[in-house]
């Protein structure tokens, strides 16, 4: 299931391969920046975070386990957990020593978390969504943003019913896997 | 299309795939095999997720989708991981020195001048996914204790080619970047590298990197001859 250029990849980062952190980086730099800039808000704490998570990631991948998942995976489990420091961070200097606030911090921490988890949760299908090969890609997208029915697809892009539906099946199947793969988190 | 009586026969595996894909995208299918979803634990359960997903691949809003680094977080990254003294990350100091990174950027990027210009480097696609890579060696005749590595990833824009090379001597003309189809013995030329010895390329549509699936770098001479010269560097992708 995992894609061999990608396991390579990993290999390639794990043992410290020179160009390994630039091609991560390429890889899913942008996925990086994206769920930190959902979960913060702000682009100034998004690039902060991103360095920071692809700085960490380096100095780490002697812990990263192949076999455990996949190097998006842990890089989004890296990037989430550093997003909502941030965000905690920033809030409490927001709230300043006010006990008040405090009091309800917790609880904020709490829904920060599942805000957090659903950003995760969109993006990495999103990113999924965006490395499908043509036609798949266009035809999830007249699916999904379009609203189109099947047979309207076949219509306008001309392929058969069948290629449609199958193209359907295949692509949706493929962003559940890597949904499951790389963006649910049991907390 | 007749509904098969049972449709966990493998024989009927995809038309049940399909029809829940289209269930779960909002479409009315087979109301035979829609009575028989309602009431199959494995079929709701199935259903259940790709309708999740579903739900997640339409809520995501374009803008932040489509949302990019500035080049200059990988130049913050690449600086940390040398050993660059440690910039906050955070406050004025931190800013400031992101702002003196960003000049320095803007030094070199102007005194590369129309060479990085026609490289292209500022309107780096964003990357698919890495469809190749390859180990480069010293080639006889070059110069020794040389070594570099490239990666092709499959952007939006088609097959993006980054060539990272160590230990290049200095010399007087250029170094060369090219793709190679040892079966029918043609290169093409993808241009040349920067001063560190590193560039992207953008491959011309239409090449195939399973028949170019060799890459060469060249030492060139400024003698306005676009051949091929000394291979310095070279290596077959890995697809």
């Amino acid at each position: 299931m995992v894609d061999p250029a990608e396991a390579a990849l990993a290999r390639a980062f794990v043992s410290g391969a020179d160009h390994a952190l630039r091609a991560v980086y390429e890889q899913h730099g942008g996925l990086v920046y994206r769920i930190a800039l959902g979960i913060t808000r702000s682009p100034q704490d998004a690039e902060d975070v991103t360095q920071a998570t692809f700085v960490s990631a380096w100095q780490g991948r002697a812990t990263f386990d192949p076999s455990a998942g996949s190097l998006a995976g842990w890089l989004v489990g890296i990037v989430r957990r550093r997003a909502i420091d941030r965000l905690r961070t920033v809030n409490r200097e927001q709230a300043g020593q006010r006990a008040a606030e405090l009091a309800h911090d917790s609880l904020t921490e709490a829904r920060q978390a599942e805000r957090s988890d659903e950003i995760v949760e969109r993006l990495v299908v999103a990113d999924e969504l965006d490395r499908l090969s043509e036609p798949q890609r266009r035809i999830l997208e007249l699916a999904f943003f379009d609203d189109l029915t099947h047979s309207q697809i076949a219509a306008i892009t001309g392929l058969p019913l069948g290629t449609v539906k199958s193209h359907l099946r295949r692509g949706l199947q493929q962003l559940r896997r890597r949904w499951e793969v790389d963006g649910a988190f049991a907390n | 299309m007749p509904l098969p009586t049972d449709p966990h026969d493998p024989r009927y595996e995809l038309d049940r795939q399909d029809n829940l894909a289209l269930m779960a995208l909002g479409e009315t299918v087979d109301p035979g095999f829609a009575e028989h979803q309602s009431s199959c634990p494995i079929c709701r359960a199935e259903l259940a997720e790709l309708t999740a997903t579903v739900q997640l691949a339409r809520a995501s809003s374009r803008e932040v989708v489509e949302a990019t680094p500035p080049p200059s977080v990988w130049q913050a990254i690449e600086a940390e991981v040398a050993g660059v003294p440690s910039l906050s990350r955070r406050g004025r100091r931190w800013r400031a020195a992101r702002w003196q990174l960003g000049l320095i950027a803007a030094v070199l990027v102007l005194s590369v001048g129309l060479g990085g210009y026609l490289l292209g480097r500022d309107t780096s696609p964003q990357a698919r996914s890495v469809a190749a890579s390859a180990a480069l060696v010293q080639q006889p005749g070059g110069p020794k204790n040389v070594s570099g590595s490239a990666v092709v990833v499959h952007t939006t824009a088609g097959y993006s080619l980054t060539v990272t090379t160590h230990s290049l001597p200095y010399r007087s003309g250029y170094y060369a970047v090219w793709v190679y189809d040892p079966k029918i013995n043609h290169m093409i030329n993808v241009g040349a590298l920067d001063a560190a010895g590193s560039g992207q390329f953008v491959l011309p549509p239409g090449v195939d990197i399973r028949d170019y699936d060799v890459v060469d770098v060249s030492a060139q001479d400024f003698d306005g001859s676009p051949v091929h010269k000394q291979s310095v560097l070279q290596g077959p992708l890995t697809i």
